[in-house]
């Protein structure tokens, strides 16, 4: 049997929680080097690791929060958005006040496609326990608690939202509008700019040459005159980092 | 991040699988949106510094047109392509003896190509429903040297290992892949007799490595062609490994 290219384990920022709280559980795969696993926006040939979890009674899941991808182009003007090295999908849990105490187990069936320039199905099952403390308990950090906490600050947050935090004042001034039948985006003092489209966003007619620019504006003509542009905006800093902006315009008659 | 030397790993299902991997089926995503069928794509030419326009250069372009040469309606790029025992196929000619012509952009290592062989019988049982209409099936292979799926050998090993009935032409430069935009395996076109392109994307509705989808659009829109009708979903979004250029 071939060595998994991708190793995943199930993580939790509690150990403890107690009825009617929550916390964020995770999904860690660890990516062999050269090798990638893919987000859940738009790709040309690779699709999202897929996880299927049983929750103890009283526990319920929210949506997977993917974390910002890279562009990956193949020969071919092939795109692909994907994670490299490791990846931490987070999954916001919630637990019901008449959830019982004692040790309970969580459990994720995972499927993934994992690539380098050949592509392997792989899939696993991995576990995990939780104590739910009793009614009233305040939760116990578990030993992963930072490496996910870091993980949820550096989500792609709200393009909007951004513009309205008093804080960060270059991200105050990040724009983003449907132009002359184009996305464009003006973000000061960005090194590169690139976008990631959902897989249900409006089309772009050359993604793959106009998708990213290094620089502080983006201009990326749109194919559809009607629709809504919906994806990631990601923006480089002088210092190299990457911050991610989630994007949802209409595209207006 | 591209790796240049060859990689010959086994892609088949068994072999990615991990000792604790459940055996339940996943529940797919709902087919995979089929889009509606893209208005004629003109790549933008408004801007003045788009350096980005396509060129069309005989010594090969590293960015040749992207689908542009394959857009519904319009004539489909023509080609001749030599088959594993060396017979030429040549579109110009299938046209002109009145044949639809389906495209299945073939690599025998892919586990999404491998999905519809063996057990399933997808591509077979085109063949087979097609036999003795005018229609011919052809799958070309657009890899490049030295990459994963590629040569004589391995393709002729898959038409005996799966018994494949229809011809397999290799386009070892990428030459006609790159005309079609083909960037997935297996990517579908199917041509209309009048040799104007009338499906493209994919085989089915399931983008998953592990089954075929229960809609073939492939089936529905050569029925539809055979039948005189339009054909009713023109493009879906083709799923599979990207060509090996």
């Amino acid at each position: 049997m071939a060595t998994p290219r991708a190793i995943p384990t199930l993580l939790a920022d509690v150990a403890a929680i107690s009825p009617d709280g929550s916390f964020d559980l995770a999904v860690r795969f660890r990516i062999a080097p050269d090798w990638h696993l893919y987000w859940n926006g738009l790709n040309d040939t690779g699709f999202a690791p897929k996880v299927r979890l049983t929750l103890p009674q009283g526990l319920a899941a929210g949506d997977i929060a993917w974390p910002l991808p890279e562009r990956h182009i193949s020969e071919g003007d092939i795109l692909d958005h994907i994670y490299e090295r490791e990846v931490l999908l987070l999954i916001p849990i919630t637990v019901a006040a008449d959830a019982h105490p004692g040790v309970h187990e969580i459990v994720a069936d995972l499927k993934w496609l994992v690539c380098s320039d050949v592509c392997l199905p792989e899939s696993a099952q991995v576990r995990m326990t939780l104590r739910i403390s009793e009614p009233g308990a305040p939760p116990t950090p578990s030993a992963d608690r930072a490496a996910i906490a870091a993980t949820h600050l550096a989500l792609p947050s709200p393009l909007a939202d951004a513009k309205r935090a008093s804080s960060a004042q270059a991200e105050a001034r990040i724009e983003a509008k449907i132009e002359g039948g184009s996305l464009v985006v003006a973000a000061p003092g960005a090194t590169r700019l690139a976008f990631f489209p959902a897989a249900d966003s409006a089309d772009f007619t050359d993604l793959v040459h106009r998708g990213e620019v290094a620089g502080d504006r983006l201009i990326l003509p749109l194919a559809a005159a009607s629709g809504r542009v919906r994806g990631l905006l990601s923006v480089r800093a002088k210092d190299g980092r990457s911050t991610g902006y989630s994007l949802d315009l209409p595209i207006s008659p | 991040m591209h790796i240049t030397s060859a990689k010959r790993l086994l892609s088949t299902l068994a072999a990615g699988t991990l000792a604790l991997a459940s055996a339940a089926a996943f529940a797919q995503p709902a087919s995979t949106p089929a889009k509606p069928a893209t208005p004629a794509t003109t790549p933008a030419k408004e801007n003045a510094g788009d350096k980005d326009s396509k060129t069309t250069k005989k010594d090969g372009a590293k960015h040749d047109e992207k689908s542009a040469g394959a857009t519904i309606g319009a004539p489909a790029p023509d080609f001749t392509l030599r088959d594993l025992d060396g017979k030429e196929h040549s579109l110009a000619a299938l046209t002109k003896s009145g044949k639809i012509v389906v495209l299945q952009w073939f690599n025998p290592e892919c586990p999404f190509v491998v999905k519809h062989y063996g057990e399933n019988t997808t591509f077979n049982d085109m063949a087979t429903k097609y036999k003795g209409k005018d229609v011919v099936i052809l799958a070309i292979n657009s890899g490049a040297p030295g990459k994963q799926g590629v040569g004589k050998e391995r393709n002729a090993k898959a038409v005996k290992d799966w018994k494949i009935a229809y011809p397999v032409l290799l386009d070892e430069s990428g030459e006609i892949g790159r005309k079609y935009g083909a960037k997935n395996t297996p990517a579908m076109y199917v041509i209309a007799k009048d040799g104007t392109l009338a499906y493209t994307g994919a085989i089915d509705d399931d983008s998953g490595a592990d089954k075929p989808g229960k809609t073939n659009y492939v089936t529905k829109a050569v029925d539809e062609l055979l039948a005189g009708t339009n054909v009713s979903q023109a493009t879906t979004k083709p799923y599979g490994c990207s060509v090996k250029y």
